[in-house]
């Protein structure tokens, strides 16, 4: 009898026991989707999601890469099926606030405190402000300059460092025209890369305000002089014919391998570019040392002191589970992202880093956003995925003459116009 | 009697003809199930978003009414999506289906090595479409492509054809027949090799040419063949996808769209899933005409 009551006892404490640890391993799947190529990057991410089950007992991380275009175009679909990610990668802007307005992220501002707003660079955390709601965590700022071949520019007898102003690039784009050389690889098929060359004249010219009161629907929006002007600007840089043959049906990558082979003397590109046009290379090195990095010039505008680039983060689908937002956070903390920027492709949004980030053109390119009045996104991220593409078909009828300057920023207008 | 036949009797007798219905019903049923879940309710509810103004994103609250299909009727890109396609048919018709039909007549009968070029024309039919563009699009660059080199070899400037959109849609239009006459060649060996052989011999035992024994035997003998292939070719034309997208991706500017691809650029890409609904109607009630038409008037017969 004895026996029999000590078994009970002992079976009850068991099933005790079991149940107790099934709650502790009760399994927590985050579902992670990215967009990241790069290898060595995403041995980090798997790194860290590795790290983060490690720590949090019962947590499964499912990292899963998606293609960048095949990303934008099922993601809302996938939003409604069972299976959801939970963290995705955004780029802030237009789609971002129509995400928020379909009610499909989670509004993680009671998630960020204090501390975990102290490292992060505060211009880089508005982009995904939402209505004073904070949507996403930024994760990676890029930079766009002008890359250039100095031996190309050296044969054309061009002097890099003296390009202060628009002038001075026009003079050099003529001057390289001279010496019987292509100015400019541009990947025009995909629109976007031609369009930095409009958005970066914008932003120079009318600088942040302005086309936040644009994106507003205040003032004359896209009519105003200075988009008329940056329009123009890209008129008169097009009537040169700076770019390579056949630029209207070259990819991206084309582009890349254009510059990498040395057959034109320019790349205006995101930070990114610099190993775009190695990989793509023939000879798998790209230009090599011949490879330079200027800022935009100069025009004499309100946004002179901004820079241009993107800023990238994390969102979060609207019944992700808390473990999505702190695996984040975790992911966001200063040693992960420096360990990201380690391989020269990732320049992390945090404050006072310039000095800690090891590859040295990295850090002169942080250094550089670092010490910018503001650092504006990508124009066409900053409207809806209908307007940004329709942007980049002006900017591309600007180029080919189709759209006089006024033309263009009326058609923007439109466009804009029709999308609220 | 044999048990066999009583067997089939017994089974005759005991099949009235509504329990022959009823066993059609059950057999029909999963693929009645399967056509309503993914071909007509997707139908149906494309109908219901081309109504409204919907980014893909959370509720779709914004009825639109009929504004969708004006901006279709008013937009220039539709327009030149609309005359690629119907360049695209015409291609098919009067380039693609005669020459496929001239080589079907000369690889009909059997001689030594006639499956080696049965074989060869018929292979581009079996490349992935998407393969297949990718190819054209590095064999029509301007810099590095083997069609600008040959052309250089008789004095032709070709320069970046896919670049400009005057001649980009001529490129596609030559890669379009490049890909798909094989197959209507195959139809119609498959259709020569059914012509029985004695009315062609009594025609040359007449003393028909070869001229007479192909317009007055073989073409009218030839009839449903041709008329199927017309209508694949013109629907498969409206249809056409995958081959554009990685030739040009329906660029240069806009200027060789199809239906379809406009339908994935100006709806999928750009998330305005009410517009792309309001497309995909539009080619739905396009291709649906067409074969209504057609199949009630000239394949009556067939």
């Amino acid at each position: 009898m004895k026996l029999f009551k000590s078994a009970v006892i002992g079976l009850a404490g068991l099933g005790v026991l079991l149940a107790g640890s099934t709650s502790v391993l009760a399994q927590q799947t985050v579902n992670w989707v990215h967009i990241e190529t790069n290898e060595s990057t995403v041995s980090v991410f798997e790194e860290i999601a590795a790290d983060f089950e490690a720590a949090n007992p019962g947590t499964n991380v499912v990292l899963r890469y998606i293609e960048n275009e095949a990303f934008k175009a099922t993601l809302p679909t996938m939003l409604q099926s069972n299976d959801p990610p939970h963290i995705f990668f955004s780029w802030g802007g237009g789609v971002l606030a129509e995400q928020v307005r379909g009610g499909v992220l989670k509004d993680i501002t009671d998630y960020v405190d204090d501390e975990w707003r102290s490292w992060l660079e505060p211009s880089a955390m508005a982009a995904f402000v939402v209505d004073d709601r904070q949507f996403g965590i930024p994760i990676r700022t890029s930079m766009v300059g002008i890359f250039y071949n100095k031996a190309l520019f050296e044969e054309a007898g061009v002097d890099a460092e003296a390009i202060q102003t628009w002038d001075d690039l026009m003079a050099a784009v003529e001057a390289l025209k001279a010496a019987g050389q292509t100015p400019i690889a541009v990947g025009g098929a995909e629109g976007w890369p031609q369009h930095f060359w409009h958005s970066f004249l914008a932003a120079r010219i009318a600088g942040h305000e302005k086309l936040n009161t644009a994106l507003r629907g205040e003032g004359e929006g896209f009519n105003d002089p200075a988009f008329v002007e940056s329009f123009q600007k890209l008129a008169d840089l097009a009537a040169l014919e700076p770019f390579q043959n056949g630029w209207l049906a070259a990819s991206t990558v084309d582009s890349y391998a254009t510059f990498g082979n040395g057959d034109a003397a320019m790349l205006l590109q995101g930070d990114w570019g610099r190993s775009g046009q190695r990989t793509n290379s023939i000879s798998g090195e790209g230009i090599g040392d011949d490879l330079g990095w200027i800022p935009f010039p100069t025009l004499g505008g309100i946004g002179d002191g901004e820079s241009f680039g993107g800023i990238n983060g994390w969102i979060f689908f609207r019944d992700a589970p808390d473990e999505a937002v702190t695996l984040m956070r975790m992911f966001s903390e200063p040693d992960n992202l420096l360990k990201l920027s380690a391989y020269g492709t990732w320049l992390p949004p945090l404050t006072g880093i310039a000095e800690q980030i090891e590859d040295s053109w990295t850090a002169h390119v942080a250094s550089v956003i670092a010490e910018s009045d503001y650092h504006q996104n990508f124009y066409n991220v900053m409207f809806a995925e209908e307007v940004n593409r329709e942007l980049l078909d002006i900017v591309t009828a600007v180029i080919t003459g189709d759209y006089s300057a006024e033309e263009a920023a009326d058609a923007l207008q439109t466009a804009w116009e029709f999308s609220q | 009697m044999n048990r066999v036949t009583e067997f089939w009797r017994r089974a005759n007798e005991r099949q009235p003809l509504s329990s022959g219905t009823l066993m059609a019903i059950v057999f029909v049923l999963p693929a009645l199930v399967l056509f309503t879940v993914f071909v007509v309710v997707p139908m149906l509810q494309a109908g219901q978003f081309s109504f409204y103004n919907w980014s893909g994103y959370g509720a779709m609250s914004e009825f639109a009414g009929l504004r969708n299909y004006e901006r279709l009727v008013d937009h220039s890109v539709f327009h030149r999506a609309l005359t690629n396609n119907v360049l695209i048919i015409l291609v098919s018709i009067f380039i693609s289906l005669p020459l496929a039909f001239l080589l079907a007549v000369l690889l009909a009968d059997r001689f030594p090595g006639v499956s080696l070029f049965r074989a060869v024309f018929f292979i581009p039919y079996i490349l992935a479409d998407v393969v297949a563009g990718l190819i054209w699009r590095f064999l029509y660059d301007g810099q590095a492509g083997v069609v600008p080199e040959i052309a250089s070899w008789f004095g032709i400037e070709m320069g970046f054809v896919l670049a400009d959109r005057d001649v980009a849609i001529y490129a596609v239009l030559a890669v379009v027949v490049w890909k798909y006459f094989g197959l209507h060649m195959i139809i119609y060996i498959a259709g020569l090799q059914s012509i029985s052989r004695e009315v062609l011999e009594a025609a040359r035992c007449d003393g028909a040419s070869w001229w007479t024994q192909l317009t007055k035997i073989i073409i009218p003998l030839m009839g449903p063949t041709i008329r199927l292939t017309v209508f694949f070719s013109v629907l498969g034309s409206l249809q056409l996808f995958d081959l554009i997208m990685p030739l040009t991706g329906g660029g240069p500017q806009n200027a060789t769209h199809t239906l379809v691809t406009y339908l994935y650029n100006f709806g999928i890409v750009r998330l305005n899933i009410g517009f792309g609904s309001a497309v995909g109607v539009a080619v739905f009630v396009i291709c649906v005409g067409f074969a209504i038409v057609y199949r009630r008037t000239l394949m009556k017969g067939d």
